[in-house]
């Protein structure tokens, strides 16, 4: 590895955790470090690139927690307890990224896990907190119960367990940062989950003369918005 | 906080940026070079066999299709023959389809992020085949690059159990059946 990236890592540390520490209005250490998953939930990725540094932070406001759903309290690994345990609503955020799960990710340290980020919303009450757009962009596909916002660049954002009986959008509509999408919910097919948004995103990546398509890692870039939205 | 860790912080960052180091973490934003004329050959040799459905279609939103600056591919004659509802956005765009208990996207970008470490996702690259199968919540993805593009197949079945988003064999016909009907070097 060249000197150079080894300084360039080297800022990136820096600058993450002095961005952690100048946050306005957030505790110094409101989130953990990019990689560092709940004790026994998989092996994370340690990137501590910003892939989306322009992003809207995806719900309208603050305070938000973005932590697992499956291995704390009310998730099938968390012990027992209460999905709206005062725990599962405080600092500090964990990346979920590669989580364990049985989805191929070829980006995670074990080829498989969890392909984005779930966030709980400011209280555990459904269908109250609104999602909006990150980005400008065309709203490209309304599933089952999640909403993918293609920006303009190709970039596909996608918003999992919303209400989807009572979205803001429809499909092809044109949305501009900040535009309200659905409120968070727990919809999940036939059946339901926890209240919270999945947030994931998906995007062409250029490596030398090719290019390929991968869920990208958003916890970084969670974080640079989050802390802007939670600026005074 | 103490000023002094403030004064740390600041002056370890600035210190660093007029190194011009700080560019080793940026994400850049590239252009993709289609080959608009193998996209261009493919669309006249094909013509006759969309179907009238699909001709008509293009012929009605010609202006529209020809403002999208990447090469706008959508199904034919295989499973979904359907018309599409198609917006652009520069040099991208999305195609939907409502089909039976499923819905499906096909999404194109002339636009690529090109990542500060890009030899992290060598292994990645060289691994990747021709077109990658992901299932994942809410349904299954199917990405390639053709003319140099690169497009998602995105479908959500109503039930998770639906056999079209639980094995690739859908989403690759649909693929098979892909054709350009529009996009124009901008």
């Amino acid at each position: 590895m060249s000197s150079r990236w080894v300084v360039g890592a080297a800022l990136g540390i820096l600058a993450f955790t002095c961005g952690s520490i100048l946050a306005a209005g957030l505790p110094a250490d409101f989130a953990k470090p990019p990689g560092d998953l709940e004790s026994g939930s998989g092996a994370g990725r340690n990137d501590t690139t910003v892939y989306f540094p322009a992003m809207r932070f995806p719900l309208e406001a603050g305070p938000a927690y973005a932590n697992s759903q499956v291995y704390r309290p009310g998730g099938m690994h968390g012990g027992g307890g209460d999905q709206c345990a005062s725990g599962n609503y405080s600092y500090p955020w964990r990346d979920i990224y590669c989580e364990t799960r049985s989805w191929a990710m070829p980006m995670c340290p074990g080829a498989k896990g969890h392909q984005g980020q779930d966030i709980r919303p400011a209280t555990c009450k459904k269908d109250l907190h609104w999602a909006v757009a990150v980005s400008d962009g065309v709203i490209a596909n309304v599933g089952t119960y999640s909403v993918t916002l293609q920006a303009p660049n190709g970039v596909l954002y996608r918003y999992l367990h919303l209400n989807m009986s009572d979205l803001a959008v429809d499909e092809l509509d044109h949305v501009r940062k900040g535009d309200r999408i659905g409120k968070v919910s727990n919809w999940f097919g036939d059946e339901r989950t926890t209240i919270h948004l999945h947030f994931d995103i998906k995007g062409p990546v250029r490596v030398g003369d090719r290019t390929i398509v991968a869920y990208l890692p958003p916890y970084t870039s969670l974080i640079e918005a989050y802390k802007k939205l939670m600026s005074p | 906080m103490h000023l002094w860790r403030r004064l740390i912080c600041f002056g370890s960052v600035f210190g660093l940026s007029l190194t011009g180091l700080v560019h080793a973490q940026e994400v850049r934003e590239a252009r993709a070079n289609i080959d608009w004329a193998a996209a261009r050959a493919d669309a006249e040799r094909l013509a006759g066999s969309q179907g009238a459905g699909l001709n008509s279609f293009r012929s009605a939103n010609a202006a529209n299709l020809d403002s999208i600056g990447v090469p706008v591919l959508v199904p034919g004659t295989g499973p979904v023959r359907a018309a599409p509802n198609v917006k652009g956005q520069g040099t991208a765009y999305a195609a939907t389809y409502m089909l039976n208990a499923a819905k499906l996207s096909v999404m194109g970008t002339a636009s690529a992020l090109v990542p500060p470490r890009p030899e992290e996702f060598t292994a990645l690259a060289n691994r990747a085949e021709a077109r990658t199968f992901e299932q994942g919540e809410d349904g299954a993805d199917l990405s390639f690059v053709r003319y140099g593009a690169a497009y998602v197949l995105r479908l959500s079945c109503a039930r998770l159990d639906d056999a079209r988003c639980t094995n690739d064999a859908f989403l690759n016909a649909v693929a098979d059946s892909l054709l350009p009907i529009g996009g124009r070097e901008q």
